[in-house]
């Protein structure tokens, strides 16, 4: 007889983890906008998720990774003040990487920061997912188990006032 | 409403030619779009899946979670299979070892069988013992019905168990009778220790002892019982006795004329032949018989005829 595949077993387990752990990593970085802090809910998640792997089937995982992750978050207390990073615009012309460019990168920069830090947590993360990490409406719609018209809604929301924020400073 | 529609399609990069159309003449476009370059551009942490999950390996949550598990799955049905084979194991044993050999003569001829140390058992007609196969060198006990002979081989201590007594030698030759409280023992060859009535008797070589229902002590002339050679023998027994013994082999009847049948006898008859018999329990007593067609014998005394 053969035996159904498990999460006890460590080499699901460790399956698992390959694929989920990045994309867990980014939701919470998104959320917390702190790179330690995401670290941790994301292995605290994995625990839970190893406590409980005899009642979680591989397909029902990443589902109640997304879900335990961020019932975690929301049990986390406000963190100290962080923000996000971006890498420098890499452009071909030359004439892209003169001062004055520069200059006007770092301030939009600034403004961005700003900006989503004006969003709530909620905009904020759905923005992020559709934006950095490039999920369709449908997967948001999975991690918080609204519908896709809503995610859609949610995202596009973010942006406008994203937008109207960098425009008023 | 239309742009709206458009830049929402754009966001899930399901922007049709014709939504980009749109787009492209949308004067905020380009806003959002940067807004969009710059956001792409965010540094990410990068998960280490190697270490993280060793990570996890060391955090004790992990391993209790992992220990409460594997008992569970793995271990308790091995014990139980473990636990199965030692009690098969333990129950076939004892099954084995308590299970008794019996055997039992024919009604009509004596049996001799040899025990797994060349010990031997001569069995008298319609005898029956029974005795434990595995082990016998450890054990050597057996519990007798009727009568029988029995040369034993040297070694442990040899017990006959009897419903009277308890016979028991280390290596000899001696024959015991049992009939319903009757315990005749007698010794042909080295010694023999019987425990009956709460009393233990050494009984020596050419003694025979009846402990049930009383002690008698008898002498012994043969270096056998004589049923062995398909005789009885009679050593100073009353005469009607000895008649008695030859009706209920030969199945005849006999009467008496003119006799003292209390007379002693000593001596034996054979089994085989009813004629010779006869001729050796009458003739020492200067008897005579004679025999009809019916089976009916008579013993005179020729003498006072």
């Amino acid at each position: 007889m053969e035996k159904q595949t498990n999460i006890c077993q460590e080499q699901a387990f460790n399956k698992v983890y390959k694929a989920q752990a990045q994309s867990l990593r980014n939701f919470m970085f998104f959320k917390t906008k702190d790179t330690d802090a995401s670290y941790d809910l994301v292995q605290e998640a994995f625990l839970k998720l190893w406590q409980n792997c005899a009642k979680v089937t591989p397909e029902k995982a990443k589902s109640y990774l997304f879900t335990t992750a961020n019932n975690l978050f929301l049990n986390t207390v406000a963190h100290k003040k962080v923000q996000f990073k971006f890498t420098q615009g890499v452009k071909k012309s030359q004439d892209n990487n003169s001062p004055e460019f520069l200059l006007e990168e770092k301030e939009f920069g600034q403004k961005l920061q700003k900006a989503l830090d004006s969003l709530t947590q909620l905009q904020r993360t759905a923005f992020l997912l559709s934006r950095v990490e490039g999920k369709k409406y449908r997967e948001i719609a999975a991690i918080y188990n609204i519908s896709e018209k809503a995610a859609g809604k949610r995202v596009l929301d973010a942006l406008e006032k994203l937008r109207e924020t960098i425009d008023n400073l | 409403m239309e742009t709206k529609q458009a830049l929402e399609k754009w966001l899930n990069n399901e922007a049709t030619p014709a939504d980009m159309q749109v787009l492209n003449a949308w004067p905020e476009f380009d806003s959002y779009k940067k807004i969009d370059t710059h956001t792409k551009r965010m540094v990410l942490p990068e998960h280490d899946i190697t270490s993280g999950i060793k990570a996890l390996r060391d955090t004790p949550l992990f391993n209790k979670a992992q220990k409460q598990k594997r008992p569970k799955i793995v271990t308790m049905p091995m014990l139980l299979k473990i636990a199965a084979i030692f009690v098969l194991l333990a129950g076939s044993t004892v099954f084995v070892t308590t299970l008794p050999t019996n055997i039992q003569a024919p009604i009509t001829s004596i049996q001799t069988i040899e025990l797994p140390d060349s010990s031997k058992i001569t069995l008298k007609e319609n005898a029956r013992i029974s005795y434990k196969k595995y082990g016998w060198p450890f054990n050597r006990e057996v519990t007798l019905e009727g009568e029988a002979y029995f040369e034993v081989a040297k070694g442990k201590t040899f017990t006959v168990r009897t419903p009277s007594g308890n016979v028991s030698v280390l290596g000899t030759s001696f024959n015991v009778k049992t009939e319903n409280d009757i315990l005749i023992v007698s010794c042909f060859e080295g010694l023999v220790s019987v425990n009956a009535n709460g009393m233990n008797t050494l009984v020596t070589p050419g003694d025979s002892f009846s402990f049930a229902p009383m002690l008698v002590n008898n002498k012994i002339y043969t270096s056998k019982p004589s049923w062995i050679f398909n005789e009885s023998s009679f050593v100073d027994i009353p005469l009607d006795a000895v008649l008695m013994e030859i009706e209920k082999h030969y199945k005849v009847t006999l009467t008496t004329k003119n006799i003292d049948v209390t007379l002693r006898y000593t001596g034996s008859f054979t089994h085989t032949n009813l004629d010779q018999a006869l001729q050796t329990v009458t003739l020492p007593l200067n008897l005579s018989f004679s025999k009809d067609s019916k089976n009916e014998v008579q013993i005179y005394d020729p003498k006072k005829q």
